[in-house]
């Protein structure tokens, strides 16, 4: 019998590879998606007022095909730092856990059964994208000048708005098709590095 | 307005956002992790040998966001206070 527990009092991270395969998955848009299931921008998936994920129902997962790389994961965790290095976690399974645990598979097999390794190589590619950005960050913070506070939050605002466009990954990917005048892509692994191109330009303006 | 600064702001936004969609910068819960046993990737061929870190469950909470660079995909524990 399932329990489900590990879909309960938890915080599920979704990149925008994760939230275009939910999307395709409910058959709306990125845009839509991020308004309607997500906190924080889009960073995590929505969960209702008793901590439980809003995809779970009384059958189990409902976007199973395409639930995020954490959720396939479980109960193992991936670490991966600037270097490309990378380690596998054993987490401690839930208290009322009623999951079996053998010990004879490898992690191979165990990734390559949950269908992580598109997942794992998506987060790769947008992990690189954000490196990048934190070295840029890191320059402009250091030649930023101190403003007037109510100036900062308008201007705040106004980024937020821009900033909002590009990490949603239909909006961006529109744009950018329309911009270069190229087809917009129908799969969802041609839109994620057709988004990560739109971003790094972005990043990269003069 | 300063485009500079506008720029900069929508960097920070996108850099929080994409971080924390990636287990990025949370350094609170990097350091929970660490007491989980780890497998170095190029011995996923082998069977799976280690033992979660008993009795200490592994419960990563979502704090203070830092400079780490290092990307922690897992579960986080998403506890009521
Ligand atoms: S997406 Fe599915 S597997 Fe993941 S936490 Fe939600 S219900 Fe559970």
């Amino acid at each position: 019998m399932r329990c489900l527990q590990c879909c309960r009092e938890k915080k599920i991270q979704v990149n925008p590879y994760e939230i275009a395969r939910l999307a395709g998955n409910l058959g709306i848009s990125t845009t839509e998606f991020i308004a309607r299931y997500t906190l924080e921008q889009g960073a995590y998936l929505k969960f209702n007022d008793n901590g439980i994920c809003v995809f779970l129902d009384h059958k189990g997962c409902g976007v199973h095909k395409d639930r995020p790389l954490v959720c396939r994961l479980y109960p193992i965790g991936r670490q991966v730092n600037e270097m490309g290095d990378e380690w596998f976690l054993e987490l401690q399974p839930e208290a009322a856990c009623n999951g079996r645990y053998g010990r004879t598979a490898t992690i191979e097999d165990f990734l390559e059964d949950q269908g992580a390794t598109a997942y794992m190589l998506a987060a790769d590619g947008y992990l690189t994208l954000l490196w990048e950005m934190m070295e840029i960050m890191d320059c402009m913070s250091a030649k930023m000048e101190i403003r007037d506070a109510a100036d900062v939050s308008v201007e705040k605002e106004n980024a937020l708005v821009e900033y909002a466009e590009w990490m949603d990954m239909d909006a961006a990917v529109r744009k950018y098709c329309q911009e270069n005048k190229i087809i917009f892509p129908d799969k969802v692994e041609d839109k994620m590095h057709v988004h990560i191109d739109a971003l790094r330009l972005w990043i990269n303006q003069p | 307005m300063n485009k500079k600064t506008k720029q900069a702001f929508a960097l920070a936004a996108a850099v929080a956002s994409l971080g924390a969609s990636l287990g990025v910068a949370y350094e609170d819960a990097h350091a929970g992790v660490e007491t989980a046993k780890k497998v170095k990737a190029d011995s996923v061929k082998q069977p799976a040998k280690v033992k979660a870190a008993a009795p200490t469950k592994v419960s990563p909470q979502i704090k203070n966001p830092a400079a780490s660079k290092t990307s922690t995909q897992i579960k986080w524990e998403n506890k009521k206070k």
